[in-house]
């Protein structure tokens, strides 16, 4: 007897939905494919956001794929549209408008939003985050009308996006509350050298500073900044990157999603045949041993391929995940991969390999390699991430042995 | 699908590879692009790893994690000739090929080092105007191999890249992320 037509529903349209799409539909030609999504804009690509804002690429460059692949696929698509409950019992998922859409398997790829600080409220004027086209097109408009910007946060976002903006004409301040750049992925000295490149170019950076409070003008707008240091910074447009939370609203009511929804090697969660992939699921990170939410694009798109093939019914699993991050910093290359600050004991061995403008670090544990810094010589990147791998194994081991 | 092995114990560094490398990307230059100071970067590399000059060379993988890193579509697989290559006009220079690729065989020129005519990003092209690879034809001591056809290579391929796997991680398995249960 033919199997009724599946009917897969995917919530979110970027790295990890658009991989499910296509891996669905390369397993299952006649399935009804469903996107959800809030965003009006078809797939784009968000890591190209900053080489657009700096104006190496034009605005068409940033969608991968080709504009009718949506319509290839024979995908309907449902933009601009909020899912907003799913009902597990029913099956379906609750859109915005009341329309309710069934769904046989659900793939949760709904991402996430930028942090900001519970003082410094979002929507306030000149406030902004950097994560959607919108945010970039807003960021490029004032760019360019010569608006003075500042960046919260020295992390990898808020280092591309001043870079960015440099490069387009602007010069932005970047305040960050850590003692150096890029904490989360580097060392004090890797990102010394990258601090160094940065000021040679003139962008100022401070660490160690909080933004105490805004001053608006009296219609509304942002004027200035007060800094934890004491100063007052003249300042239009406060860009926050201080890291991005995972969209977990839709099952918050059903999980427990203390940092992101729990998935195993499938991407399966605890609810049937609901899948979650992207930024907004918790992932075992292969060199802490531990399950976490490493939000990166590689990740995305990988994990958005397996969830799919698996909704298509074959059986493929997840290694774990590797955070890593490559990075040009004008001109300077930067990758960092796994730990990067072991602790002071004994189990952990560090190598490193400063020069005078180039830096390389490898962090051993247990003798395994487990991480690296490569700032300006990164040619062994590649190496030594098949060589953490290698190490590492398979993070879902001890998924198997709980099924056999 | 074109195909390389290296066989690193019948390597023993000289770098002749590299040169064969370099003089076969100026064929087809108008003149005044030919000749000794035009000389172009080799594509492939010499590293040292483990106190021993390794060859690093693009494998032309059938799933390559270079092309599945890359943001911005400039890399990719051209399924006519089996292998993997670049528009160079569409390369941001981000890295993210260089971080993934197992073999080392991707190298992206620094703008901070001098402006050349090569492109933005290094890798082999697979030396599709020759009848075999430069590099291949001009290896002494028979270390590089490669092979084209579509029908040799899924044997030959599989028994590479379990050879591969094994010295790389101990284990089987693919590299990369995925893994096929057979379970």
């Amino acid at each position: 007897m033919l199997r009724t037509m599946a009917k897969y529903v995917i919530v979110g349209n970027s790295a990890a939905g658009l991989a499910g799409v296509k891996a669905i539909r390369s397993q299952d030609p006649f399935g009804e494919i469903t996107v959800i999504s809030e965003e009006k804009h078809s797939p784009y690509s968000r890591v190209l956001l900053a080489p657009y804002i700096a104006g190496h690429i034009k605005i068409q460059d940033l969608f991968p794929e080709d504009q009718d692949l949506m319509v290839r696929l024979k995908v309907n698509q449902l933009i601009g549209n909020r899912a907003i409950a799913i009902h597990p019992a029913h099956r379906t998922v609750e859109l915005e408008t009341g329309q309710a859409i069934p769904y046989e398997s659900l793939l949760l790829a709904t991402g996430g939003r930028p942090v900001f600080p519970k003082d410094l409220l979002a929507g306030i004027k000149g406030i902004a985050g950097f994560r959607t086209l919108d945010d970039a097109d807003n960021i490029r408009r004032q760019a360019m009308a010569g608006a003075k910007i500042a960046i919260l946060g020295g992390g990898l976002v808020g280092v591309k996006l001043a870079c960015a903006l440099h490069e387009a004409g602007n010069s932005p301040d970047m305040i960050v509350s850590s003692p150096h750049l890029l904490s989360q992925v580097s060392d004090d000295e890797g990102a010394g050298l990258v601090q160094q490149h940065m000021e040679r170019h003139g962008i100022r950076i401070r660490c160690g500073v909080e933004v105490l409070r805004i001053i608006q003008d009296p219609a509304g707008g942002l004027k200035s900044i007060v800094l934890s240091s004491g100063e007052e910074e003249p300042c239009q447009l406060l860009v926050v990157c201080k890291g991005v939370r995972p969209n977990t609203a839709l099952v918050d009511r059903l999980l427990s999603t203390p940092s992101g929804i729990p998935v195993n090697s499938r991407m399966q969660t605890a609810l049937p045949n609901i899948y979650a992939a992207g930024d907004v699921a918790r992932t075992y990170d292969l060199t802490r041993k531990e399950s976490r939410l490493m939000p990166i694009w590689p990740h995305a798109v990988a994990q958005g391929r397996i969830a799919g093939l698996n909704m298509a019914g074959e059986k493929i699993r997840y290694r774990g995940s590797l955070p890593r991050n490559a990075l040009e910093i004008l001109g300077l290359p930067f990758i960092s991969m796994g730990i990067v600050q072991p602790p002071a004991q004994e189990e952990w061995a560090v190598f490193t390999d400063p020069q005078r403008n180039s830096y390389q670090k490898k962090v051993y544990f247990r003798g395994k390699l487990v991480g690296a810094v490569l700032v300006n010589r990164v040619e062994a990147a590649g190496r030594l991430q098949a060589e953490i791998r290698s190490a590492a194994g398979d993070g879902y081991e001890h998924d198997l042995e709980r099924r056999n | 699908m074109l195909f390389f092995q290296e066989e690193s114990i019948k390597c023993d560094g000289c770098g002749r590879c590299q040169v064969a490398c370099s003089f076969g990307l100026m064929a087809g230059l108008p003149a005044q692009d030919q000749g000794l100071p035009k000389l172009r970067r080799p594509l492939l590399w010499l590293d040292e790893i483990e106190s021993k000059r390794r060859i690093s060379i693009c494998r032309h993988c059938e799933l390559p994690l270079c092309v599945d890193a890359c943001v911005s579509g400039a890399l990719w697989v051209d399924h006519a000739s089996g292998t993997v290559r670049v528009h160079q006009n569409q390369c941001i220079g981000c890295y993210s090929c260089v971080m993934e690729c197992p073999f080392g065989a991707i190298r992206i020129l620094s703008p901070l080092e001098e402006t050349s005519t090569d492109g933005v990003v290094l890798k082999c092209d697979g030396c599709l105007n020759y009848l075999a690879p430069l590099c291949v034809m001009f290896c002494p001591k028979g270390a590089l191999k490669a092979a084209k056809g579509a029908l040799v290579m899924a044997a030959k391929r599989r028994r590479q890249r379990a050879t591969l796997v094994a010295r790389t991680t101990g284990s089987s398995g693919p590299i990369g992320d995925i893994v096929k249960d057979h379970g």
